[in-house]
């Protein structure tokens, strides 16, 4: 990370850091998967509880997959835009508090990866799941 | 009428834990945490330190935090607190000096890195005046303008309490009034400096810089301004304007 040296205005020597340009697109992204959130998920609770709200039945996993089968691409493309949006909101969330709460780079750097290694890995099973429902 | 004034003591040179001492003041309708803490300096304990100045609300120098909100000492009477014992501590955040004096060095290094001062392509007219605006952009930049670097918005970040590296409210708002000056033409570098993983995108909008500046400047408000600027130039959205506008009337 740059020093930016400012000892000429303060009374000792004094350098700041000057952090790379970046978290632009994070903030960006964070902010539009939480409008993504908003409606996949909005999509998700609809067709698991309330459009089974009729069915005296209770809920089970053919009553769950039902959407996929009446409306295979659609239902499929929310649930998965569903799962990249709550991995990339949540574990980006997770890193801003990383973020506020160290400034050591290295340890900065390891929780982003791991991070990413996380989100990866979890991504890869839900789709997983999601090729074995439709 | 009497009050308690309760104040953190620290010995100077870095005793961590400080010792909280009770002093009893005697007070009017119009005194003020100042003049409480004047009176016992003055009377009662002279080794009690803290900063002031002015004592009208326009050097920035006594901001403290009274019964859990950062406020001016100059300005806040104890009467108007309703509480017979008043609680002074230092602005949290900041390392303390001493009692009620905190160091304010990293505080302004971080306001110099956003270059305060006018940054203008423009040649100086001719007659050797100042440059003009016209009443509406100076209007844009009356807020932030009246920023007095009390300190009081960035010591009340809980970003910045966890986050040192985090340029705080104060440093953004002051790169925000230049930002908005119709006569600053680096407004690129400064969206480049606040742009970054310990400026604007470190904001929360907690909106503590927000209540907490005796000023009435919307810290928070001005971040966001701020993070939408950096947002649409970078996303090739939004152009930024480089101004240097001449007022109609020049």
């Amino acid at each position: 990370m740059v020093q930016r040296n400012v000892s000429s205005v303060t009374s000792r020597a004094q350098t700041v850091p000057v952090a790379p340009r970046a978290g632009t697109l994070l903030w960006i992204l964070q902010r539009l998967t939480s409008y993504g959130l908003l409606l996949f998920l909005a999509v998700h609770l609809y067709f698991t509880y309330v459009g089974h709200l009729d069915t005296a039945a209770p809920l089970t996993f053919e009553i769950l997959k039902r959407p996929y089968q009446v409306y295979p691409f659609i239902y499929a493309l929310n649930e998965g835009l569903l799962l990249v949006c709550a991995l990339f909101h949540g574990l980006n969330g997770v890193r801003n508090i990383i973020y506020d709460w160290t400034t050591h780079a290295g340890l900065r750097r390891l929780a982003s990866y791991a991070l990413l290694l996380l989100g990866l890995g979890f991504a890869g099973y839900g789709f997983y799941i999601l090729a074995a429902l439709v | 009428m009497n009050v308690k004034i309760r104040v953190p003591r620290y010995e100077a040179n870095g005793a961590i834990t400080p010792v909280f001492q009770t002093y009893t003041v005697a007070i009017t309708p119009t005194t003020t945490v100042l003049d409480a803490l004047n009176q016992i300096k003055g009377h009662q304990d002279g080794t009690l330190a803290f900063r002031r100045s002015c004592r009208s609300a326009m050097c920035g120098s006594c901001g403290v935090m009274v019964n859990g909100r950062n406020r001016l000492a100059c300005n806040t009477r104890v009467a108007e607190l309703n509480s017979s014992e008043v609680s002074v501590n230092p602005l949290p955040g900041f390392p303390v000096i001493r009692d009620l004096v905190v160091d304010w060095d990293p505080f302004f290094a971080k306001d110099a890195v956003m270059l305060p001062y006018l940054i203008s392509d423009q040649t100086r007219p001719d007659d050797g005046t100042e440059r003009l605006q016209s009443p509406s952009d100076a209007r844009q930049i009356d807020s932030p303008s009246s920023c007095i670097q009390c300190g009081c918005c960035s010591s009340a970040c809980p970003v910045q309490w966890t986050n040192s590296e985090y340029y705080g409210p104060a440093a953004l708002t002051r790169s925000y009034r230049f930002v908005e000056d119709s006569r600053d033409t680096a407004v690129k570098a400064r969206l480049d400096i606040v742009g970054t993983e310990t400026g604007v995108w470190r904001c929360h909008t907690i909106f503590n810089c927000t209540s907490d500046c005796p000023k009435g400047i919307l810290n928070t408000e001005n971040i966001q301004a701020l993070k939408r600027k950096i947002m649409l130039s970078r996303l090739g959205l939004g152009r930024i304007e480089v101004r240097a506008r001449v007022p109609e009337s020049a």
